[in-house]
């Protein structure tokens, strides 16, 4: 009975768990494939999707196949890069509605704002494996005016030279994105490439 | 027996009421050292080494320029005021172009670079506010206050102080451990 009563005066007077660590760090990656990571900051979510290389490639099948390349131009096949969706949001909290729109006062910064969202993602996103770094080769930002409040960024990065094994075989992949626009900060999504080769596996 | 029998049960009882009164009634309540957590952070210091390259990069040009008029100087020097009156009167007017554009490149450079740290500085609060509260929510905090040296806090018990675990964590976000 005494013990009971202990018990019980023990479980009352400790206040609950709160969330474990790992919970916690769990935040800022979701996705159980670990192909997924997310970060909120400032009312924006940003969640990076890694693009295994096999679903990349139905896509570019059906594409019209413009083998003429310039003089000089190296084609690479999606195996030879690493694409990145990256999805911009309004947390829904702390910001509402369109992301184009989230800190834009006037005309005046919508037009800046859309702009540098667009065009500026060379420079705002760097890749790095190992001790290389990486800028993206393509960047699109879907263009779905009205019809979503999220909007999707796709980016290709490929080395510059053939057999770079930084690129292909670095454990890690560390994305950096410093979005200035959105006052996101500094951001890092980091994968591991034995996700990337399971979700390969996975699709064979 | 019985008698200490109804004793402990009201006595459990007592406590079991007493406690989830006040379990109902207390607000859970931390403070962080606003200071230590930001320059302790991680992004923080990354951002600072970021806002040196971008200074470094706004003031190449200047550099390049102070140089190029130093030798344009050094050479006017080297004139002779009698008989080369001419070509001094040349190497004046270069002169004062070459003040002006360092003049206007170090307006713009100051610009640029202070835009460069409200940018980068914004991006780190940004994501210090938003882990905070993620952490508040995560540990059942009800209100984590930051504390500054301009006294927005008096005083508070170093029990209240979340500042460390909090920085731990949020570094550990920050360099996206993934276990």
């Amino acid at each position: 009975m005494n013990i009971l009563m202990i018990a019980l005066v023990i479980g009352c007077t400790t206040k609950g768990m709160p969330g474990s660590e790992r919970s916690l760090q769990d935040g800022s990656s979701t996705g159980g494939n670990g192909l997924i990571r997310a970060r909120t900051a400032n009312g924006i979510r940003t969640t990076v999707r890694l693009q295994p290389p096999e679903a990349q490639q139905g896509a570019q099948a059906n594409e019209s196949n413009a083998d003429s390349l310039a003089n000089g131009a190296r084609r690479t096949s999606p195996g030879d890069q690493l694409t990145f969706v990256i999805n911009l949001a309004t947390d829904g909290e702390h910001r509402k509605g369109d992301v184009m729109h989230a800190g834009v006062r006037d005309v005046a910064d919508l037009i800046e704002q859309a702009y540098l969202l667009n065009f500026s993602w060379e420079e705002e996103v760097v890749l790095r494996c190992g001790d290389n770094s990486y800028r993206p080769v393509l960047s699109t930002l879907e263009n779905t005016y009205g019809l979503t409040p999220d909007r999707n960024v796709v980016l290709v990065f490929a080395p510059d030279r053939e057999n770079d094994t930084a690129f292909h075989s670095s454990p890690n992949l560390d994305l950096i994105l410093n979005c200035g626009q959105l006052g996101t900060g500094i951001q890092h999504f980091k994968f591991n490439r034995t996700s990337l080769l399971n979700a390969i596996e996975t699709t064979r | 027996m019985k008698t200490t029998a109804y004793i402990l049960a009201s006595l459990l009882t007592l406590s079991i009421c007493y406690n989830l009164w006040r379990e109902v009634n207390s607000t859970r309540l931390a403070y962080v050292r606003s200071n230590d957590l930001i320059y302790g952070y991680f992004g923080m210091k990354e951002a600072m080494e970021n806002y040196a390259l971008s200074q470094k990069k706004f003031t190449a040009n200047i550099d390049t320029l102070s140089s190029t008029l130093e030798a344009t100087i050094k050479q006017a020097r080297k004139l002779d005021i009698e008989k080369q009156r001419e070509e001094l009167l040349a190497l004046e007017r270069t002169i004062k172009q070459q003040q002006y554009d360092i003049d206007r490149l170090r307006a713009d450079a100051t610009q640029a670079i202070t835009a460069e740290e409200q940018k980068l500085l914004k991006g780190v609060l940004a994501q210090v506010n938003a882990f905070v509260e993620r952490y508040a929510k995560e540990h059942a905090y009800d209100v984590v206050l930051g504390t500054t040296d301009a006294g927005s806090l008096m005083y508070g018990g170093s029990e209240l102080d979340i500042t460390q675990e909090v920085l731990t964590a949020l570094n550990e976000d920050h360099e996206g451990l993934v276990k």
